[in-house]
């Protein structure tokens, strides 16, 4: 492995619901750069997580650490501000402001003066290909717009960790392939990346490592090719539709 | 869907501007100024309660309290230690700016109808407390002893009250305009739409839902000076009641809240309605001015929930083309 | 201290119709996630139609009572259809503004037509009293506590032993799974929202047993309806059960304590209190 980068790490992390352990004694580390995929099925946990690590729920047990602060306890916003973005299963615009806007909003955590932040956020409109729609309002816009808006406003507000949660889903061959390859390049310029996904062609063509979260627990983690030939891995999704 | 909001016109604006001006020229009734300075004075209120309300999305029922404190403070200081009304309305809005906050925190994470619930109870509490303190002669109210003077901030004649909050609402509506441009503004807005993505995004919601919060009441304040003034009579159900909270509510919504000239709009076209029914239909049939407005309420509500501003950009976007907008308007 | 016993017991009294007018409150929240501004009015058009039914046919209250609970059942469905049911699917501030305007109509229709002029009913047994080891209990507080108990049973009997009620409670839970299952919606909106209101008739006749009723006597009764609901959790019918009786006696105590005028004061700081300590009320129920 090259020098030690460590950004991320969480620690025997859990959470419980009246009783039921939703995510039970999670570890692992991140790298700067990586591409991280976390499948699991259903239920496995894993939005769950990302809950967790920024902010939104308090683990009942473990420590988060980011670039070697401990941000267990903190909120949200105190997290976004620290370096981590998220976007959200279902995605959640302001829809009632245009995609620029929106993007704006984002940018202003980092560029206190609106000009600025405007100018910033036409750039990461560009990035995410959404320089010709800039004035459309968010509410009226297809769902794979949506999704890039939403990862447009991580990207805006700094982010250096992007926890992405099913960023595939919904869209078509193209549209995933056109993620994919925003992902690589925004990894390429210094970002890590931990993506929750179900669509296996994506995240398995893109991670340069897999987690495998199921009931909660993290029962395999490695390179792509190892864990599709994990028994443990197979088992959880057996039953699932998920082919490899 | 492209968005296309009215252009805010700058020779529209102008021109209105102009007409405003001259209008005591034009309206020597005494009668007629009143209403005029009526419909400025909850136009200022209502573009004060449309900060927190309409931009922030916190609707608030309970800011008649900032309005009759307001009222009190600069009136106490003015009355008991002879200190000008007009520094009393600077420590008045300062005093209720820091009052939001403080008494504000415990609602920041009370959501939709526990947070009204709060505001309702906390204004009734506030008035209740009035109603009952001896010193502010609570029950009886607090009549101001007519000493004409500038510097007491009394006037003979309407025309230097009209004038006044003329002045307060321009400069109130530039402070919303600014505060619509800025990253405060923004943030309210974010607030507004979504406050966990709001969260996501690294907005800290309890602080600018404070800021704006404390800007809300601070111009609340001032308008309850104006008032103390322009009146010399205060009480407190005459101040706090939840009638003028539910009124402040109304009026930027009728208008259109989160727009900037919603509450103008609002108060034009409802405080004339309003003192044409109190005129005509005195007693019991006051009620009616209240059957009016709770059928506006009613209606709006079920209707037409962007208000009057919205109704005219809808008919506006059929005949424009689209342009960067500039305010977040709720649609 | 006997006189603090009086005060308790009263406010025992008169928490039971706390709890019954906030039952319907809670339970319109429940099903249809809707505050419904204009529930203290619904009190205090329940308390003139009781009046109207003894002044032009001289029907006594209790008699009168299960009328009025049906005709304010009948008039909750038909607002329910008319009216709340178009602000469903808009903003919060609609369903704020439908209902809040609601209740400023009625308030201000009550004064046109029936003026500000107090209405109190005088029923013959309004001077009873028990005296029981020194405590003095009216009659008609007791007949009036009694029946906000039976109907709060017979609401829960209902909601937990009918087929209706238990269409209710599933789409309280879950509306869409509840549509699934072919539970017509709108109609069960409209039937709860008229329970929440036939409530309020019972609530409102009782109270005509021994109080007296003007246009805006429906105020602090919402008000503090609004505080029960909080107190023992948004939804949660024996919350609001609970929660009535502890303000009742809490609003009675504090008055006798300190003064009358501060009874809404001492409520509101029990509403704060419960608020920052436990959001979900007694019971934690729906803080959505």
């Amino acid at each position: 492995m090259q020098k030690s980068n460590i950004i991320f790490q969480i620690q025997e992390v859990s959470k419980s619901f009246g009783g039921v352990k939703a995510v039970n004694q999670v570890s692992f580390q991140a790298q700067g750069k990586e591409i991280i995929g976390l499948i699991g099925p259903n239920g496995a946990g894993k939005t769950t997580l990302f809950n967790l690590i920024t902010g939104f729920l308090k683990p009942d047990e473990g420590q988060i650490y980011f670039q070697n602060r401990d941000i267990t306890n903190l909120k949200p916003h105190r997290i976004c501000q620290l370096g981590i973005g998220r976007t959200f299963q279902v995605v959640r615009p302001l829809s009632t402001l245009t995609i620029l806007e929106n993007i704006v909003t984002a940018a202003l955590l980092r560029h206190n003066n609106y000009r600025d932040a405007k100018e910033y956020a036409i750039y990461i409109a560009q990035v995410m290909g959404l320089a010709s729609k800039i004035n459309k309002i968010a509410g009226g816009i297809p769902v794979a717009d949506k999704k890039r808006l939403g990862f447009a406003q991580a990207l805006a507000t700094g982010a250096k960790l992007l926890l992405l949660d099913e960023v595939a889903a919904g869209l078509n061959s193209t549209e995933v392939d056109e993620f994919l390859n925003i992902i690589r390049k925004v990894s390429l310029e210094g970002l890590t990346i931990i993506m929750v996904e179900h669509v296996m062609k994506a995240v398995m063509n893109v991670a340069g490592r897999i987690l495998v979260l199921d009931h909660g627990e993290l029962i395999a983690q490695g390179r792509p090719e190892e864990v599709t030939k994990n028994e443990k891995v197979i088992k959880a999704y057996l039953g699932d539709q998920y082919k490899f | 869907m492209k968005k296309n909001p009215l252009p805010y016109n700058i020779f529209f604006i102008i021109f209105s501007l102009i007409n405003l001006l001259l209008l005591p020229i034009f309206m020597k009734n005494p009668y007629f100024l009143d209403i005029a300075i009526t419909v400025l004075l909850y136009a200022f209120l209502g573009n004060a309660w449309n900060i927190v309300g309409g931009y922030c999305g916190q609707a608030s029922l309970g800011h008649a309290a900032y309005y009759g404190i307001g009222a009190y403070i600069s009136t106490i200081l003015s009355l008991k230690f002879g200190i000008s009304p007009w520094i009393g309305m600077i420590v008045g809005a300062a005093f209720a700016g820091i009052l939001a906050i403080i008494l504000g925190y415990p609602s920041l994470r009370m959501k939709g109808p526990y947070f009204v619930f709060f505001t309702i109870g906390f204004a009734e509490t506030i008035r209740v407390l009035f109603l009952t303190w001896k010193w502010v002669e609570g029950s009886r109210g607090i009549i101001i002893p007519f000493q004409n003077n500038p510097v007491n901030f009394i006037f003979f004649s309407k025309i230097p009250y009209y004038y006044i909050i003329l002045g307060f609402l321009i400069i109130g509506m530039f402070i919303t305009y600014s505060i619509s441009r800025s990253k405060i503004g923004k943030y309210s807005i974010a607030i507004r739409e979504d406050e966990t993505m709001a969260e996501a995004l690294g907005i800290d919601t309890a602080l600018y839902k404070s800021y704006t919060f404390a800007i809300s009441a601070s111009l609340m304040a001032v308008g309850g000076t104006f008032y103390a003034q322009y009146v010399l009579y205060i009480h407190p159900n005459d101040l706090m009641s939840l009638n003028n909270s539910v009124i402040f509510m109304l009026i930027a919504v009728a208008g259109g809240k989160g727009t900037l000239f919603g509450p103008l709009i609002g108060s034009a076209i409802i405080m004339p309605l309003w003192e044409y029914f109190r005129a005509t239909f005195g007693g019991r049939f006051a009620g009616l001015g209240i059957v009016f407005a709770g059928s506006i309420i009613l209606i709006i509500g079920t209707a037409v929930p962007q208000g009057i501003m919205g109704i005219l950009t809808k008919i506006y976007a059929k005949y424009s083309i689209s342009k960067d907008n500039i305010v977040g308007e709720e649609k | 201290m006997r006189e603090i016993l009086q005060a308790i017991v009263n406010g025992i009294l008169l928490g039971g119709i706390y709890s019954l007018i906030a039952i319907g409150l809670s339970l319109i929240w429940g099903v249809m996630r809707i505050i419904n501004w204009a529930h203290g009015a619904m009190v205090m058009l329940s308390m003139y139609i009781t009046f109207f039914a003894y002044s032009m046919f001289g029907l006594d209250p209790l008699i009168a009572l299960p009328l009025v609970a049906v005709i304010m059942f009948i008039v909750g469905y038909i607002l329910q259809m008319i009216l709340v049911e178009r602000t469903l699917d808009s903003p919060w501030i609609s369903r704020l503004c439908a209902t809040f305007g609601l209740m400023m109509l009625l308030e201000s229709l009550a004064l046109l037509f029936w003026s500000s002029n107090w209405r109190a009913i005088p029923v013959t047994y309004g001077t009873w009293t028990f005296c029981i080891g020194g405590i003095f209990i009216s009659f008609s507080r007791l007949v009036a506590f009694s029946l906000a108990l039976l109907m709060a049973l017979a609401l829960h009997l209902f909601l937990n032993r009918t087929e209706i009620g238990k269409a209710i409670k599933a789409t309280a839970q879950d509306r869409e799974a509840a549509a699934l299952m072919g539970i017509n919606i709108h109609n069960i909106y409209r039937i709860t929202f008229g329970l929440g209101l036939a409530a309020t008739g019972v609530a409102g006749a009782s109270l005509m047993t021994f109080y007296f009723v003007f246009p805006k006597v429906g105020f602090p009764f919402a008000l503090t309806a609004y505080i029960v609901c909080v107190l023992g959790g948004l939804g949660k019918l024996n919350g609001a059960v609970l929660g009535g009786l502890i303000i009742g006696i809490a609003q009675s105590v504090s008055a006798y304590l300190i003064s009358p005028e501060y009874k809404m004061a001492v409520s509101f700081v029990i509403f704060l209190a419960v608020l920052y300590f436990k959001p979900g009320g007694i019971f934690g129920g729906v803080t959505e």
